[in-house]
């Protein structure tokens, strides 16, 4: 019985990335252009656009859950502020950015230079003004930034993950600078999010057909806001300080921590 | 760099006319800013190899150049940026549409 479930469910994962990759084709090169024809005002195309792209990602993780494959959660916290602000959070899996794409409005995303020159997933990208985190040299770190300063300008929110790749199994890599300096730099607050995937699933180096036969738990936990102004940090000692938060709270569900005691499911003071 | 002689550099290279004027303040500038010898600022010095820029000082450049310019610096302009020449030519093409 194991051999046949397995394929059925390789298959039907391989359908949820089947379908995710033709609807993003169909909307680059057919619903977003013909757009674009209505909306001149590029703001106004990159709001409609983003909010076609959060229903789209809405009925990609719908489709997950329907085939118990993956179900993704938001878990307590606060609602984010209306005006704009820099959401951070861990990455464990390859769709955290398509459920936090799904759960909340107007964000820009810092993607991948590959993703980016894509020409099916880029062309999407663009449109809904996502931004090109550039390919890991300083120029194109610069620009970046600077590009999420011009969003926060326009009333967008942006989306970085500080770890600038997937978390390694059970860890995390180090937090990059960039996210705290753009909230610095732009007077915006950030906005942390939490994410666990348990059992882990769609993780960084593990092929889509080597996935868990339970149903993967994908859960976003947002914690309080940080006033990056208020605390009177660098970006430098701000990064160390939500890093080492994080940190504490992997240790803390891996038992790990002296104080393991209730995990995570609370907004976080910054260093508590 | 205090303000007063920051606003001035800034209205020097905003009334450049040259090339080799725009690098003399670029290189002024850049000296206070990243603690560089100004003879390491030449046209050819690349900004991350020669004179270990990170991104965060390139993100100071591009906002000093923007103050310098008045004009916000294109995003792409900037990523396409890997030497002094590179900067004095993204500043006269600026100041040149400008004028």
């Amino acid at each position: 019985m194991r051999a046949p479930y397995r394929a059925i469910r390789v298959f039907l994962i391989a359908s949820a990335f089947f379908f995710f990759w033709l609807g993003a084709v169909l909307q680059a090169w057919t619903l977003f252009p013909a757009m674009a024809l209505v909306y001149r005002d590029e703001l106004r195309r990159r709001r409609a656009c983003q909010r076609v792209l959060k229903h789209g990602f809405r009925l990609f993780h719908g489709y997950m859950r329907v085939l118990r494959l993956l179900e993704t959660k938001v878990v307590g916290g606060a609602d984010p502020p209306d005006a704009p602000f820099v959401m951070i959070a861990n990455h464990q899996t390859l769709v955290d950015v398509t459920a936090l794409l799904a759960t909340y409005d107007g964000v820009c995303c810092f993607v991948k230079t590959e993703h980016m020159n894509n020409p099916f997933i880029g062309r999407l990208l663009r449109y809904a003004g996502h931004i090109d985190a550039g390919g890991g040299d300083a120029l194109g770190g610069a620009a970046a930034i600077q590009a999420g300063i011009e969003r926060i300008e326009q009333g967008f929110s942006v989306l970085i993950f500080p770890e600038g790749t997937r978390s390694p199994r059970g860890g995390m890599h180090p937090f990059r600078r960039g996210a705290f300096e753009l909230a610095c730099r732009a007077g915006v607050p950030i906005f942390p999010v939490f994410i666990t995937c348990n059992p882990p699933a769609l993780m960084k180096g593990v092929p889509f057909w080597r996935q868990t036969d339970e149903t993967a738990q994908l859960r976003l936990y947002p914690w309080e806001l940080i006033d990056a102004r208020a605390e009177r940090l660098t970006s430098k000692d701000l990064t160390r300080a939500v890093e080492a938060s994080y940190r504490l709270e992997l240790d803390s569900r891996a038992g790990r921590a002296e104080n393991a005691g209730e995990c995570g499911a609370r907004p976080r003071r910054l260093g508590s | 760099m205090n303000d007063a002689t920051e606003h001035e550099a800034i209205a020097r290279i905003a009334g450049a006319t040259s090339r080799e004027q725009i690098l003399h303040e670029i290189k002024s500038t850049m000296a206070i800013m990243f603690e560089l010898e100004p003879d390491t600022i030449t046209l050819e010095a690349r900004l991350v190899d020669d004179l270990d820029l990170d991104s965060i000082d390139a993100i100071d450049l591009a906002v000093k150049m923007q103050d310098m310019i008045g004009a916000r610096v294109d995003e792409n302009a900037l990523r396409k940026l890997r030497t002094i020449g590179d900067v004095v030519d993204l500043i006269e093409g600026m100041l040149r549409s400008r004028r």
